[in-house]
C-alpha cells in the first residue's frame, strides 16, 4: 500500500515538472541599457554597429540589450547631462550610459549619481588599462569615467586643394610643420585666393581653422614653458601674447576661418582647406567637398602632427572622452558594466577605435591588436591618420588638461572671445583699407584679455 | 467555559467507547477519495493550461490599446499632414511673391546661386516655424531648381533647405538643437546653426519614393497629391524616416517644389513607449502590409525596450482565432493590427498594430500554470494524507479485532473494537459458537465443568467405595449391597456417607442423578 502510494506521487511530480519546464524554458524579457554616445554624430556610427555586434552575441546570452537612444558631440551631451542632473524644468532624463570628459562630471553638483567603476572591476582588470587613462576618469577619488578611445590633436590637410596652392605659390607642407609657418602660409593663401577675384575686395579665402583655440593658447603657453593658469584664471603671460601675435595677423588678413561651428563643415564646403583638430574627427571629414554651384571634388585629406611653435617643446593635447555609468539598480548597472568590459577588450577595442581615429585604452591592445589593425586599414585615409599619430606618439609628449572646476566656463568664454574679436579686428582691418595691423590686433588683444579676466 | 470544555471532552471519550457506525465512516473515506480525484482532475487540467491561458481577455486589452493608438496615430499624422498642407502653402505664397518680384520664374531660379540663396532665405523661416511648432523631428522645402543644369547629377538633384533636430530625448528638450541637413550653407552661418555632419548642398530626390512622380505630375493640387512616403534611410546616417511630402504650387499651376515634415524612427520610438503588461511588452508598429506580411523596414516601430526588436524584421502574419500571430524566423510575435487610411502615395496598405514577443506571453502563462499546478499539486496532497489518515483509522481497529479473534479462542465479555457491526459479529459469533458445541452433543461449558470435575473426584474413591458405586452404577438398590458386597448394612452407610462427601453430591438421588446424566453423555466409563 505504501509503494502504490509513493510511486503514485512521485508520478504526478514527474508529470508536473515536465509541464512546467516544457513552458518555462523560453528566455524572458531583455534588459535595456541606454546609451548616448558620440560617435558618429549624424553619420553611420561605428559603435552603433558593435552595440549591434554585442545585442547579438553576449547580449542574447545574458539578455542584456543596448539601445541607442542619441548619438550627439559631447557638448550636447554636456548640457543634457547637467541639465538632468540638476533637475532642470524639461530636463532629459539621463541614459544609463554616456559620454563624457571628466570636465562634465566636474561640472556636476553631486556625481554620487554616477558609478564608481572600482565597485565593478577588479585590481587586475582595472590594471589592464594604461595607468594614465585610469587616472584621468578620476574625479574626487571615484573612478567614473571610464576610458574606451583616445584622442590627440591632429593637422588635416586637403592635400588636393592644397597642392594647386603649393604650386601656385610655393609654400610646401613642411612650412606648416610650426604655428609659424602656418600663419605665414595662411596670410599667402589670403591673399592669393584675394587675388583671383581682382574686381572683388576683401574676399580672401582662409587657409586654417581650429576646432579649439582654448587647446592652442594652452598647449602653446605651457609648450614654451609658461603656464597657462594662475589658480582659477588665465595667467596672461608674455608667452601668451607671443602665441596671440601670428594668429591675430593671418586672421586679420583674412587667412583664418572665424565662424562657429566644427573644422569639418568648413571643410567640408571648400571654405578652408587645412585645420587642426581631435583625431576623433576623422569620421567626419567626407572624402568631397561640395561647392555653392553644386559641383562636388573628390578630395585627399592627410594627417600630420600637430604643429608646435619654432622655440617651443613639442607638445600635444592628450583627450579622449569615456563612458559614463548612472546609477540606478543593481541588475542594471551589472548590464551596463558587462557591455563596457566587452567594448574595452583588446580586439573590440581596437575594431572601435580603428574606425573612429582614436587609440585604444588598453596594454594589450596597443602592443598586439593595434599593429595588426593598421596593417589591416584599407582607407587611405585612416592610414594617414594612424601614421601621424604613431609620429606623435614617438615624438611628442602628452599634455593633460588639469581638472579645474572653472575649466569649462573658462573655455566657453576664450573660444567665444578670440572668434569674436578676431572677426571683429578683421572687420576693422578692411575698414581702414587693410592698414594698421599691428595696432588693431594690440587692441583686440586687449579686449580680449580684459573679457578674460573678468 | 471550563465546565463546558469538560463537557466537550466527557462526550467525546463517551462517543469514543461506543461503537461508530461503519457505514457513516466509509461515507467520509468515500467523500475523501472523491475529492482527492477532483483535485487530481484539476491538477490535469492546470497542466494542460487550461487555467492559464486567458486568451480571450488577451484579446481584450489588445483590442483596447489597438484603438487607442491608432486614434493617437491617426491625429498625430492627421496634424501633420494639415501643417504639412499649411506649409505648402505659404511657402506657395512667399516664393511666388520673391519670384514676381525679382521677375523671374522658377525655371529661371536654375544656375542662378544668387536667386536661390534669396529664395533659400525665404523658405528658411517657414520650415524653421515649421519644424519648432510640430510634433516632429524635420521639416524641409525642396525647390524645384537646381545650381548646376550641367552636371550629371542635375536631373535628380533640387535646392532646399533641410533642418532637423540633433538630439532627441524622450522628454522634448525646451530648445532642441537644430541642425542644417540640406541647403546653402550661408543660411545657416548667418543663423549660427550647426551644419549636419553629412550635409549636402542639395537633395537627391531619387532617395524619396515617389517624389520624382510627384514633381513630373503636372499641376498637382496639394490636397489630393500629397503622400507619405515609406521609410527612407537618410544618406550616409544612422537614421532613417518616413517623409511628408506635400508639392508646392504657385497659383498658375507651376510645381514650385515640394515640402513636408519628417518623422524619424528614433523620433516615433519616443512618441510612442513601450507598453508594459503582465504578459509582456507591447511594441507599437505603423507599417505597410503587403502580401500577408507586416514590414517593419518600411515602417516606424515604437519603443522597443524590454525585447528582442530590431525594427527591420518582416513579419509573415498568422491570424488566429483571439490574436494573430507574427513570425519573423527566430522571433515570434503575438498581437493584433488594423489597416488604417494614409493617404495616398503608392498603393500602400498601412496597418498599426501592437506585438508582444510570444516567449513573454508565453512566459507569463507558464507562471500561471505553474501556479496552478502547485497548488492543485499541493490540494492533493493534502487530500490524499487525510485519506490515507482516514483509511488508516477506519480500517485498522478492523483489522486488529479480526487478529483478536484469531489469537483467542473465546471472547471475554466488555471486549469491543469500537465497530458496532463487527461487535454484533463478534457476539454473533461467540453465540453461534455456543449453539456449534450444543448441537454437537456437547455440553454448554460450565455443566461439562461440573461433570468433569465429579469424574476428577472418582479418584479420592477407595478401592472399597469404588466397587459400591460400581454396584450403584450397575442398578443396585442400598438394601441389596450387603449381600453382594458381604458387608454389614452400616457398613454400606459408612460408605456412602464417604462417597458423597467426596464426590461432592448431597444425596443419594443426586448421585444417582449424576450417574444417569453421565450414562446419557456417554461419559459413564470414564467414572468407573
Amino acid at each position: 500500500m505504501r509503494k502504490k502510494f509513493t510511486s503514485f506521487l512521485m508520478a504526478i511530480l514527474l508529470l508536473c515538472c515536465t509541464g512546467c519546464s516544457g513552458s518555462i524554458n523560453k528566455e524572458g524579457a531583455p534588459t535595456t541599457i541606454t546609451v548616448w554616445h558620440v560617435y558618429g554624430g549624424q553619420t553611420d556610427s561605428p559603435l552603433n554597429d558593435l552595440i549591434e555586434e554585442f545585442n547579438q552575441t553576449v547580449g542574447k546570452e545574458r539578455q542584456i540589450n543596448v539601445q541607442v537612444t542619441s548619438v550627439s558631440n559631447t557638448n550636447t551631451i554636456h548640457e543634457l547631462v547637467l541639465a538632468a542632473a540638476n533637475k532642470e524644468p524639461g530636463a532629459s532624463e539621463l541614459p544609463d550610459l554616456f559620454i563624457s570628459y571628466p570636465k562634465t562630471v566636474t561640472a556636476l553638483q553631486d556625481d554620487s549619481i554616477l558609478v564608481d567603476y572600482r565597485d565593478y572591476f577588479s585590481e587586475d582588470e582595472l590594471s589592464a588599462f594604461l595607468p594614465d587613462f585610469v587616472e584621468e576618469g578620476m574625479v574626487n577619488d571615484r573612478l567614473v569615467v571610464l576610458p574606451v578611445a583616445k584622442s590627440t590633436e591632429i593637422l588635416y590637410i586637403n592635400k588636393t586643394l592644397f597642392d594647386r596652392f603649393s604650386q601656385a605659390t610655393g609654400v610646401t607642407m613642411e612650412d606648416l610643420n610650426t604655428w609659424e609657418g602656418l600663419y605665414k602660409a595662411a596670410e599667402i593663401y589670403a591673399e592669393w585666393t584675394d587675388a583671383q577675384t581682382p574686381e572683388v575686395a576683401g574676399d580672401a579665402k582662409s587657409l586654417f581653422v581650429h576646432d579649439y583655440y582654448f587647446n592652442y593658447f594652452q598647449v602653446g603657453v605651457e609648450s614654451l614653458g609658461e603656464d597657462f593658469f594662475e589658480g582659477d584664471k588665465l595667467a596672461f603671460g608674455p608667452e601668451l601674447r607671443k602665441a596671440w601675435e601670428p594668429l591675430a595677423q593671418a586672421a586679420l588678413k583674412g587667412g583664418i576661418w572665424l565662424k562657429g561651428g566644427y573644422a569639418t563643415e568648413s571643410i567640408r564646403t571648400g571654405d578652408s582647406i587645412v585645420s587642426v583638430a581631435s583625431s576623433a574627427s576623422i569620421l567626419y571629414y567626407s572624402d568631397v567637398v561640395t561647392y555653392p554651384d553644386n559641383t562636388s571634388e573628390d578630395i585627399t585629406i592627410i594627417s600630420k602632427p600637430c604643429p608646435v611653435f619654432e622655440n617651443g617643446d613639442k607638445l600635444v593635447m592628450q583627450r579622449g572622452a569615456g563612458f559614463c555609468t548612472v546609477r540606478s539598480t543593481p541588475e542594471r548597472e551589472q548590464a551596463a558594466v558587462t557591455f563596457l568590459k566587452w567594448l574595452t577588450e583588446p580586439t573590440h577595442n581596437v575594431e572601435f577605435v580603428t574606425k573612429t581615429g582614436y587609440m585604444p585604452v588598453t596594454k594589450e591592445a596597443f602592443e598586439n591588436e593595434l599593429p595588426k589593425a593598421i596593417e589591416g586599414l584599407e582607407s587611405e585615409k585612416y592610414k594617414s591618420l594612424y601614421q601621424a599619430y604613431l609620429d606623435t606618439q614617438r615624438d611628442y609628449q602628452f599634455y593633460v588638461p588639469p581638472h579645474l572646476e572653472a575649466y569649462l566656463d573658462l573655455e566657453s568664454t576664450l573660444e567665444e572671445t578670440v572668434r569674436a574679436q578676431l572677426t571683429l579686428g578683421r572687420k576693422n582691418y578692411l575698414d581702414a583699407n587693410e592698414t594698421g595691423l599691428e595696432q588693431i590686433s594690440e587692441e583686440r588683444f586687449e579686449t580680449f584679455r580684459g573679457i578674460m579676466e573678468r | 467555559m471550563r465546565n463546558k470544555l469538560k463537557e466537550i471532552r466527557a462526550l467525546n471519550a463517551f462517543a469514543q467507547k461506543q461503537s461508530v457506525g461503519m457505514q457513516r465512516k466509509l461515507m467520509l473515506y468515500w467523500v475523501s477519495m472523491i475529492l482527492v480525484v477532483f483535485a487530481a482532475m484539476i491538477l490535469l487540467l492546470s497542466i494542460a493550461g487550461t487555467f492559464s491561458r486567458d486568451d480571450e481577455r488577451l484579446r481584450e486589452m489588445m483590442e483596447i490599446y489597438l484603438k487607442s493608438t491608432q486614434d493617437h496615430l491617426d491625429s498625430h499624422l492627421e496634424t501633420l499632414t494639415a501643417q504639412g498642407l499649411n506649409l505648402s502653402k505659404e511657402l506657395s505664397r512667399e516664393i511666388e511673391g520673391a519670384l514676381v518680384h525679382e521677375g523671374i520664374s522658377m525655371q529661371e531660379v536654375n544656375d542662378n546661386p544668387a536667386e536661390l540663396l534669396r529664395l533659400q532665405e525665404v523658405v528658411y523661416p517657414l520650415v524653421s516655424k515649421t519644424l519648432q511648432t510640430v510634433n516632429c523631428n524635420g521639416a524641409y522645402a525642396i525647390l524645384n531648381a537646381t545650381a548646376n543644369t550641367g552636371l550629371e547629377v542635375a536631373d535628380h538633384s533640387r535646392s532646399g533647405v533641410y533642418l532637423r533636430y540633433s538630439n532627441l530625448s524622450a522628454s522634448k528638450p525646451v530648445s532642441p538643437t537644430v541642425v542644417y541637413f540640406r541647403g546653402i550653407p550661408d543660411i545657416a552661418r548667418q543663423k549660427d546653426l550647426e551644419l549636419h555632419n553629412r550635409w549636402n548642398l542639395e537633395f537627391d530626390i531619387d532617395k524619396i519614393p515617389g517624389c520624382q512622380e510627384l514633381m513630373n505630375t503636372p499641376s498637382p493640387r496639394p490636397a489630393e497629391s500629397y503622400f507619405w512616403s515609406r521609410r527612407v534611410e537618410l544618406r550616409d546616417t544612422w537614421e532613417s524616416a518616413m517623409l511628408l511630402c506635400v508639392p508646392v504650387v504657385g497659383s498658375d499651376g507651376t510645381l514650385y517644389g515640394v515640402c513636408g515634415v519628417e518623422i524619424s524612427a528614433l523620433y516615433f520610438q519616443y512618441s510612442y513607449p513601450i507598453v508594459e503588461r503582465q504578459y509582456g511588452s507591447g511594441v507599437t508598429v505603423l507599417a505597410p502590409v503587403q502580401d500577408n506580411r507586416l514590414l517593419l523596414s518600411e515602417g516606424l516601430v515604437g519603443s522597443v525596450s524590454g525585447t528582442y526588436m530590431d525594427g527591420q524584421e518582416t513579419l509573415t502574419i498568422h491570424q488566429g482565432r483571439y490574436y494573430n500571430e507574427y513570425d519573423a524566423g527566430d522571433e515570434r510575435y503575438i498581437g493584433l493590427h488594423q489597416t488604417m487610411q494614409i493617404p495616398r502615395g503608392e498603393d500602400t496598405v498601412w496597418a498599426c498594430a501592437i506585438l508582444v514577443p510570444q516567449d513573454s506571453y508565453a512566459a507569463y502563462t507558464a507562471g500561471v500554470q505553474k501556479t496552478w499546478v502547485i497548488a492543485a499539486l499541493g490540494v492533493l496532497l493534502a487530500l490524499l494524507l487525510l485519506s490515507f489518515f482516514l483509511s488508516r483509522s477506519f480500517v485498522r481497529p478492523i483489522i486488529d479485532s479480526l487478529k483478536r479473534f484469531q489469537q483467542e479462542e473465546t471472547l471475554g465479555q466488555g471486549t469491543t473494537s469500537g465497530i458496532s457491526e463487527v461487535d454484533e459479529l463478534a457476539e454473533f459469533l461467540n453465540l453461534r459458537a455456543q449453539n456449534q458445541r450444543l448441537e454437537q452433543g456437547e455440553l454448554p461449558p460450565n455443566i461439562a465443568d461440573l461433570f468433569d470435575l465429579f469424574i476428577e473426584r472418582k479418584d479420592l474413591l477407595t478401592e472399597a467405595e469404588r466397587n459400591i458405586l460400581r454396584y450403584y452404577i450397575d442398578g443396585y438398590e442400598v438394601s441389596e449391597i450387603p449381600d453382594l458386597a458381604f458387608i454389614s448394612m452400616s457398613t454400606v452407610r459408612k460408605h456412602n456417607q464417604s462417597i458423597y462427601q467426596k464426590l461432592g453430591v448431597d444425596s443419594r438421588d443426586e448421585l444417582m442423578l449424576y450417574i444417569d446424566l453421565l450414562r446419557r453423555c456417554g461419559r459413564l466409563q470414564e467414572l468407573v
